[in-house]
């Protein structure tokens, strides 16, 4: 199986880390690195590790680094003066130390500490249509998480939690809850990372929070635009409310907050980088890039967040994820199962079980009414001495309701449209006495 | 996926109009279509088992079956089979998530070809999602899987018509069928490199590609064209939420779509502005050629540089004219053809035969074809969806002229009789949730039809002899 073969490269690479990196070439130079799919790509080579190439190349003018496995390199061309071309499949010569600094992200773990425990939280499910902030997205489902995560991943700060952002966006009213969640619970006992494949909105504003972003290749993340009935925009005091509360969570991840508000509202947004990498963000069209046009709302792709750096990096894989968060010793905790391509960790089950529970129970939400109210009614027109099957069957739907708000609490909101959990509970209370009262 | 107002929760979503487009979600469209079921296993004793196949290994069978009302799981050992046959209307089921197990080829699988390259070609032909949706498509890979294919050749060649009797021209524009082709790209993009040792070569040969089906080439690097290729369709990007809502609010539907296709471009290796010029009319691109590689500039072309107008802004004069859109010369939005897309360097030629194809992918001479089971899979799957909507209008006209009347046992068979109609409408719901759209049948979709079974249910409890 691929995931095997996968794990044992990853295990081989590991094996030979000692040889450490070669360091970037010198800037201009051209390099071609010859895929063994036929494709030949120009760019300059940034780093290297056992065979990986981190590759800057530039397509319609917009510089991007890829990452290429050994296993999709035919062969290396380096600039003239350079090192002969490399093995891809062997060793690497050279013993710099990993260079942390100059993509901003973390330290590189230190070696031989028996790899760093890192795991896979999912936030949505799109293709199965479980993605909805709010719904397939909450605060409280992260919350429930926490202590298996602990278990697995300790709480000293060392372990890596990976949120595998994957959501369309949905409910407002969850983001500041689910940002407080990643603040306040998940960063302080864990190195909190986003991984990007879909963060659309509400998504994308959760995730803000997170300091270190990674995209997949086909990753996209903003249009968080507030929205509600025919493509009504939110405005007045409400939109103030929202981009007031994400000036607060771009500080929490220590993103520009024009960023971000270039993703809510039609602002232009440029930016400049300077000859160290910094990044300086223009509310305006006064900077070397434009960002977002002015009468646009910007959504980030991997390609545009590599460039401006508001990504750390870019990785299909939980390999290349690795590889990008500079952690070459890396134990993925968790079991390999069919169709995911990382481990399922206890906490990631939970989250797997949350969401298909919830979509399960969103689908009857109907039917589980339709059996309660009629059985109610159909108990109300029957004699006392035979109404003990319709309370049964109504008890039974109650049940099933009651369920369904215990495993997502936010459904008291949004199918009952009731503001707490007190309120459903009186009125499960209430339905509770009807019941017992029809059979007085 | 959106909330309103009026659930107290203001909405940050994409608000996708899956309903827009054809079909729903595609999960578990098999692992609940028992009662479709029609896989048969032949023992070597003479003894014959039907049900659905829910797991298929090296060395067994799992498979769920009905005896007498009750359904259960059975697991047989291949040792014992002689051979698995599956019914027309049922196609290979997809395995529901165990422990992962070596994949290897299945017991009734040919045995790989000795020598050469093997090829599969697979054709994928009619309406884009119903006929080329991903249940076909994914067992096509199966099947390449099992007959050791290390290339898989996809021949685009989508439905691309107004009515059933005419074909669209190239300014008819489904943006939005992108997030139909959305369902089918994780087989190329996951399910392919998760099931392969090594990953197979996978390349797109475009003959039709308008609407949702222009984009699923994108993931792929190896692209070629026929000489009458079109990709395209896709220019209402900013013109599709016409004035509806406010400006912002449009712009964040447009500002989402357009990333989420230039994410397939990017998968592949495209520029990304390509994907601007397919799908925003006001968009003006040129390009030019350095050194034989395109580079595209947002602007009206510079003269000095060499550049050729690609798209124009479509307003006042540039308008393309109903003789140039009669004539596929309109461009206010960009349809590739062979020519275009090979300067643009999407495609990597273009070719008019499938042997052209070999001698293009150099397979000419070690290329050995291994699809052989390639079209039936795919004219099952057609077939299976055509029957299915015959089937459910049948069913529903049933269920409606079921009369509950007379004695109490009547009214009791009568119920179950229409119980039973109703479940066999969900078996068969659920088996082509992603190809069928019941109201464009007439009929009730899958939940509603849960709540009328629930309905005959307290009529029956509350019937009396």
């Amino acid at each position: 199986m691929k995931l095997m073969r996968r794990m044992r490269a990853w295990m081989s690479a590991l094996a030979v880390l000692v040889a450490g990196v070669c360091m970037t070439p010198a800037a201009g130079a051209i390099d071609k690195i010859h895929l063994k799919d036929g494709r030949v790509v120009e760019g300059t080579v940034k780093e290297e590790l056992d065979g990986y190439v981190w590759f800057v190349t530039k397509v319609g003018g917009v510089e991007t680094e890829v990452l290429y496995k050994p296993e999709q390199i035919s062969k290396i061309e380096r600039d003239a003066g350079s090192p002969s071309p490399v093995d891809p499949q062997g060793p690497q010569s050279g013993d710099q130390p990993i260079m942390a600094s100059d993509s901003g992200v973390p330290a590189r773990t230190p070696r031989f500490a028996g790899g760093t425990k890192a795991a896979v939280l999912t936030l949505g499910e799109r293709q199965g249509g479980k993605d909805m902030v709010g719904i397939f997205v909450t605060a409280d489902s992260i919350r429930r998480c926490i202590p298996l995560l602990e278990e697995e991943l300790g709480t000293d700060g060392t372990g890596i939690l990976v949120l595998r952002v994957n959501s369309g966006g949905g409910a407002l009213l969850e983001i500041q809850k689910l940002s407080d969640v990643i603040e306040y619970e998940l960063k302080p006992k864990f190195r909190v990372v986003a991984w990007i494949d879909w963060a659309i909105s509400a998504a994308a504003m959760t995730s803000h929070a997170v300091e270190e972003v990674y995209f997949t290749r086909r990753g996209n993340y903003g249009a968080c635009t507030g929205w509600f009935g025919a493509l009504q925009a939110v405005t007045g005091r409400d939109l103030e409310d929202v981009l007031f509360m994400m000036e607060k969570i771009s500080a929490r991840g220590k993103h520009d907050p024009i960023i971000m508000r270039a993703m809510q509202i039609m602002e232009p947004l440029s930016c400049s980088i300077d000859e160290n990498g910094e990044v300086k963000w223009f509310k305006s069209l006064d900077g070397d890039y434009i960002v977002n046009e002015p009468n646009r709302i910007l959504t980030f792709n991997s390609e545009t967040a590599a460039k401006y750096k508001f990504s750390k990096g870019t990785a299909d894989t939980i390999e290349e994820l690795a590889q990008a968060m500079r952690v070459p010793e890396i134990n993925w905790v968790g079991e390999w199962i069919d169709g995911v391509d990382y481990p399922v960790c206890k906490a990631e089950k939970e989250m797997r079980r949350f969401r298909d529970q919830t979509k399960s129970d969103q689908d009857r939400t109907n039917e589980y009414f339709v059996r309660y109210q009629q059985s109610i009614a159909m108990a109300q027109g029957t004699p006392r001495e035979e109404r003990g099957k319709f309370v049964n069957k109504a008890r039974e739907a109650l049940d099933l309701i009651v369920r369904m708000v215990r495993n997502n609490p936010n459904f008291h909101l949004f199918v009952f449209n009731m503001a707490t959990m007190d309120e459903f509970n009186a009125f499960v209370e209430e339905q509770r006495q009807l019941l017992r009262d029809l059979m007085k | 996926m959106k909330m309103m107002r009026s659930a107290r929760g203001l909405v940050v979503s994409a608000g996708i109009a899956l309903g827009v487009v054809v079909g729903a979600a595609p999960s578990a469209s098999a692992s609940f279509a028992w009662t479709m079921a029609k896989d048969v296993l032949v023992f070597k004793d003479g003894k014959q088992v039907e049900g659905t196949i829910l797991e298929e290994t090296a060395t067994s069978v799992r498979m769920k079956v009905e005896m007498y009302g009750i359904v259960s799981e059975m697991s047989y050992d291949k040792r014992d089979i002689l051979a698995i046959r599956r019914g027309e209307v049922t196609d290979p089921a997809p395995a529901e998530p165990t422990e992962p197990q070596p994949k290897e080829p299945a017991a009734d699988a040919p045995a790989p070809v000795e020598g050469g390259t093997r090829v599969y070609i697979a054709n994928l032909s009619g309406q884009f999602g119903r006929d080329i949706s991903e249940t076909p498509i994914r067992n096509a890979v199966e099947d390449a899987y099992r007959n050791g294919a290390q290339v898989i050749v996809f021949v685009l060649d989508s439905e691309w018509k107004l009515n059933p009797t005419e074909e669209a021209p190239d300014d008819v524009a489904k943006f939005d069928q992108l997030f139909r082709a959305d369902t089918i790209f994780p087989i190329l993009r996951e399910e392919i490199p998760r099931m392969f040792d090594e990953d197979p070569k996978v390349v797109f040969w475009v003959k039709k590609a308008m609407g949702g089906a222009c984009f699923l080439p994108l993931v792929s690097p190896n692209i070629y064209f026929h000489q009458d290729a079109k990709m395209g369709g896709v220019g209402n990007l900013t013109t599709m939420f016409g004035s509806t809502g406010d400006e912002v609010v449009r712009q964040k539907q447009i500002s989402l779509r357009l990333a989420t296709a230039k994410g397939a471009a990017i998968e592949g290796g495209y520029d990304t502005k390509v994907i601007e010029a397919m799908t925003m009319i006001e968009k003006v691109f040129s390009y030019r050629l350095e050194g034989g590689k395109p580079v595209i500039e947002e602007r009206l072309p510079d003269p000095s540089l060499g550049e050729i107008l690609l798209t124009d802004d479509g307003l006042d004069a540039n308008k393309d004219t109903i003789e140039q859109l009669a004539r596929s010369q309109g461009n206010d939005v960009l349809t590739l053809d062979a020519t275009l897309a090979q300067k643009l360097q999407i495609s990597d030629g273009t070719v008019n035969t499938t042997e052209e194809l070999l001698y293009a992918l150099g397979l000419s001479r070690t290329g050995v074809r291994v699809d052989q089971n390639a079209d039936k899979i795919m004219q099952q799957w057609s077939d299976g969806v055509t029957n299915a909507e015959r089937r459910l209008r049948k069913l529903w006209q049933d269920f409606q002229g079921i009369q509950v009347q007379g004695e109490y046992s009547e009214r009791t068979r009568a119920r179950g009789q229409q119980r039973r109609t109703l479940e066999e409408m969900q078996g068969i719901l659920r088996r082509y949730e992603e190809a069928l759209v019941p109201q464009r049948l007439g009929i009730p979709d899958y939940n509603s039809i849960s709540i009328m079974i629930e309905q005959i249910k307290l009529q029956q409890l509350a019937d009396k002899k």
